[in-house]
């Protein structure tokens, strides 16, 4: 067991040190974060949607940037091992198990950095009030495991397509539109006040995240090794 | 058992020592002196005398050890790989044993590497039977990657580490630990320095394919698998090569060598050769 997690540490390492000097993922998911964050809040800003749609739409607003953002940076931790050939060695070297959970580690890094940058960012340009804020955050928390948890197997999958970028959303939408519905309404209920809503919320996105975590597991050898 | 080979002078009391250094390193400490017979002396902790039936490789005035109790097999059978209706190669069949390089060789684009990598386990094979065998049992899938050192054309390290962040990488996902000390002798032992932390994109190609034998050197794997090794290195680089590579298939190690070089070629004794 503490093998494995070394061996998975390791991997996660090594790819937040390269992705430290070349900072692809980085650069590919602020610039896109930023960029839609500063056209929205310039062209909807806090004060053009009224007071009862506010929690709503801007939790829609928030959830959209998130994920395409991580659409568009997150599928270079197996991108990066193919292209520059460094899989087939990463394959003999390490268990699969090992390489599967270090890159998810290192996915929810950069979805984490993403959302601690954006997500203040956000809320004071939009002017996002939010009633429940530890609900807030453990939807954030949760949103974002099960994000890097899809995106990691399926960039695995694609990693080894010969037409990637197109596969990658193609794929992931699937997958992610009811984790993007689920997310949404929770925010809406961090940001109204209701409880229950969020509660409901976190009961079907950790349940979602357990069951996308097992099923990654169990799929990512076969993706991985055949 | 364990059995050393000498050259084919008569064994001096400096040989006999370096013996019995050796077979206490492998935990074998009884060694029994028996005969010094004609061209090669034979020796045995068990005391059972068996001579090595395959052909000696040795370097005159290189004392070989061989630990066979420990050598891993690779057997291989019918094998054929074909991409959709390309066929690459059909119906290769060999066994690579401890002690001894197999040499594959053949015109490019006649699947040396293709056949290598299924060797390896990166391929399935689309007929036959690749088998790694530790004695008479299989080696399981887990442990296959913690006896085998590949180098390849095919299989780059990170460009975005230096020298001993690779190495250091490679160390831990094999569950070597960290291993500073290994990594270091590793590097010194293929002409790189340590201290150097130039990233590897940096690198000549020469220095790269150095770094790569010793990542594949690195655990010290019962299996070696050299895809055209000497390529970019310069004489003195090949020559090391070479006698690094004799030593270990002496030592007992299974050694694997796609090549078209002449002179890689002559390191074993053992050729498959694969036609377009």
């Amino acid at each position: 067991m503490w093998r494995w997690l070394s061996e998975a540490l390791a991997v996660a390492a090594k790819d937040l040190r390269t992705e430290f000097r070349t900072r692809v993922a980085l650069n590919s998911l602020g610039l896109f974060a930023l960029t839609v964050l500063a056209a929205v809040s310039y062209t909807v800003g806090p004060y053009r949607i009224t007071a009862e749609d506010r929690p709503f739409l801007l939790a829609v607003l928030l959830w959209i940037i998130v994920f395409f953002a991580a659409l568009a940076g997150l599928d270079r931790s197996f991108v990066k091992e193919e292209e520059s050939h460094t899989a087939p060695l990463l394959r003999l070297a390490a268990s699969p198990h090992a390489v599967w959970f270090g890159k998810l580690i290192y996915n929810l890094c950069l979805i984490y950095a993403l959302m601690a940058m954006l997500v203040p960012l956000y809320c004071i340009l939009m002017g996002y009030k939010i009633v429940l804020l530890q609900s807030f955050v453990i939807t954030l928390v949760l949103g974002g495991y099960t994000l890097a948890v899809v995106t990691t197997i399926i960039a695995a999958i694609i990693a080894r397509a010969m037409t990637r970028g197109a596969l990658f959303s193609v794929l992931s939408l699937p997958l992610l539109l009811p984790l993007m519905i689920f997310l949404i309404q929770g925010t809406t209920g961090a940001a109204e006040g209701t409880p229950e809503t969020v509660t409901n919320t976190i009961r079907a996105v950790l349940s979602m995240g357990g069951i996308m975590t097992i099923v990654s597991g169990a799929l990512f050898p076969v993706v991985w090794s055949d | 058992m364990l059995t050393a080979v000498f050259p084919e002078s008569a064994p001096s009391d400096n040989d006999w020592a370096r013996a019995d250094r050796l077979a206490t390193g492998v935990r074998a400490p009884n060694i029994v002196r028996d005969g010094t017979s004609g061209e090669r002396v034979f020796f045995s902790a068990s005391c059972i005398l068996k001579p090595v039936s395959a052909r000696p490789v040795v370097r005159p005035g290189v004392l070989s050890f061989r630990a066979m109790a420990d050598g891993i097999r690779i057997s291989f059978s019918d094998v054929a790989k074909r991409y959709d209706l390309r066929v690459i190669f059909k119906a290769v069949s060999g066994e690579a044993v401890p002690g001894e390089v197999l040499v594959i060789t053949g015109p490019n684009g006649s699947g040396k590497s293709t056949l290598l990598s299924i060797l390896c386990g990166l391929l399935r094979p689309t007929r036959g039977e690749v088998r790694h065998l530790h004695g008479d049992a299989e080696v399981a899938r887990e442990a296959w990657r913690l006896h085998l050192g590949v180098v390849a054309p095919s299989m780059a390290v990170y460009e975005e580490l230096d020298a001993m962040e690779n190495l250091g990488f490679f160390a831990r996902v094999r569950g070597l630990g960290p291993c500073e000390g290994r990594c270091r002798e590793g590097l010194l032992a293929v002409g790189l320095d340590p201290d150097r932390r130039t990233l590897v994109r940096g690198y000549s190609t020469g220095m790269a394919q150095r770094l790569k034998i010793a990542q594949a050197l690195l655990h010290d794997p019962a299996v070696l698998v050299l895809d055209e090794p000497g390529s970019n290195l310069d004489p003195a680089g090949k020559d090391w090569l070479e006698e690094h590579v004799r030593g270990l298939a002496a030592a007992g190690k299974t050694v694997l060598l796609a090549t078209n070089d002449p002179r890689e070629m002559d390191w074993g004794s053992l050729h498959v050769a694969l036609a377009v």
